[in-house]
């Protein structure tokens, strides 16, 4: 039986996750919703294999980021011009990704794949709102994060550390896939979760 | 400074019953460092060589079994065929390799001081009746020998951790052939003694 409900969703643990041993619980909550391993491995990103991840020379892409960033500010250009160096939203945007490449390939990360029903949206769920001081309680990053866009400007990193990165999308997952596994992608999914059990078939 | 290296494998039950995280969770707790770690379906050269192949190793594993059918009052020709240990040792080698290789597995690396004493400490005793709780098989397996004796296979134990340093580099070798080691800081280990004591906290000395 083929449903188009079951999907594969791509993971990573960032270096922040593995370094503070948060690996075990984040593979557990995933276990404990049903979702089944596909593929994991476990590697030390270049700067370059991050930076590909992104589309890093769009330049609405990076003027979006830009915005993000005046958001987080309240549009306070004297704070802004203060703490970054600049107001010109791209010249932000670069700066954004920099950083963000920094951090990803500062240590090991976990690439994984699972697979579920409505996967996508199940560990979009589990991982919570972005922003910890806003992700919900019983998220990953509701219960282990704290960092925030303000620390992170202000500790001189610019992009803030959220343990878990997540594909949007089917679509974005398959690019992503491709990306971060290139040839070792191994898809192993074809085994039953036990909590797979009586999921595909009638009561009887 | 000395420090061992462990291979951990979860084995397919522990997969298939989404055991994986609690498996990594009592790693990590505990202070160890994970360098690699790939989701492999093991092919059966790869399990063949996971066992040793030496008539001493089959024979010992052969003789364990002949014991314990001793005492249980089974007869080995009866249930195996033959009362020969190195050829009970080739049968259960095989049954070993057929439960490592019947679904993918999660292959682990895991450094630190005493890597491998410490994993088996954390996993327990070969036979999950026997385990202690509070080790892994004592917390999620009830398998016994009564059960495995008469089904003829080896304990479905969820998890294998090398039996001592020399093992595990052998081991690491086979199922991580060629790959890069990880190297990076674990946060825990700043206070943990891992390079160097516990630093003064600043602030308390002003």
């Amino acid at each position: 039986m083929k449903l188009n409900s079951i999907e594969k969703t791509f993971v990573i643990i960032k270096p922040d996750g593995v370094k503070r041993g948060l690996v075990g619980k984040i593979f557990s909550r995933f276990e404990q919703t049903g979702l089944k391993l596909v593929s994991c491995r476990m590697i030390k990103p270049t700067e370059d294999m991050v930076k590909g991840n992104y589309p890093a020379e769009d330049i609405e892409w990076l003027t979006k980021m830009g915005e993000k960033t005046y958001v987080n500010y309240d549009n306070n250009l004297e704070e802004i011009k203060r703490d970054l160096g600049t107001i010109d939203k791209l010249e932000i945007g670069k700066k954004v990704l920099d950083s963000l490449v920094k951090y990803v390939s500062s240590g090991p990360v976990i690439l994984m794949v699972w697979e579920g029903n409505h996967s996508t949206a199940t560990i979009r769920k589990l991982a919570g709102a972005t922003d910890p001081t806003k992700a919900e309680l019983g998220s990953i990053r509701g219960d282990y994060g704290f960092d925030t866009p303000m620390l992170a400007v202000k500790s001189g990193r610019i992009a803030f550390q959220t343990i878990v990165h997540i594909s949007e999308s089917q679509d974005a997952a398959q690019k992503e896939i491709a990306h971060w596994f290139g040839d070792k992608y191994k898809d192993l999914g074809n085994y039953s979760r036990i909590d797979y059990t009586g999921s595909f078939e009638a009561f009887n | 400074m000395k420090t061992e290296r462990t291979l951990i494998i979860c084995k397919h039950d522990a997969v298939a019953r989404g055991l994986s995280g609690e498996i990594i969770q009592r790693f990590e707790r505990v202070g160890l460092k994970l360098i690699a770690m790939e989701f492999i379906a093991a092919t059966e050269d790869m399990g063949q060589n996971h066992y040793p192949t030496s008539d001493e190793w089959l024979s010992k594993v052969g003789n364990r079994t002949l014991s314990e059918y001793k005492e249980k009052g089974i007869d080995p020709i009866v249930r195996l065929g033959t009362d020969d240990a190195i050829e009970i040792g080739k049968m259960i080698k095989q049954w070993n390799v057929d439960y490592l290789t019947i679904g993918p597995v999660l292959a682990m690396i895991w450094e630190g001081p005493s890597a491998v004493g410490i994993g088996r400490k954390l996993i327990g005793e070969t036979v999950p009746f026997k385990a202690a709780p509070g080790t892994i098989r004592g917390d999620f397996s009830w398998d016994n020998a009564d059960l495995a004796n008469a089904q003829n296979r080896p304990f479905y134990n969820l998890i294998h951790g090398s039996g001592d340093p020399a093992e595990a580099e052998l081991e690491i070798e086979l199922w991580f052939e060629g790959q890069e080691v990880i190297d990076y800081d674990l946060y825990s280990h700043a206070v943990m003694g891992y390079t160097s004591k516990i630093q003064r906290n600043p602030k308390l000395s002003e």
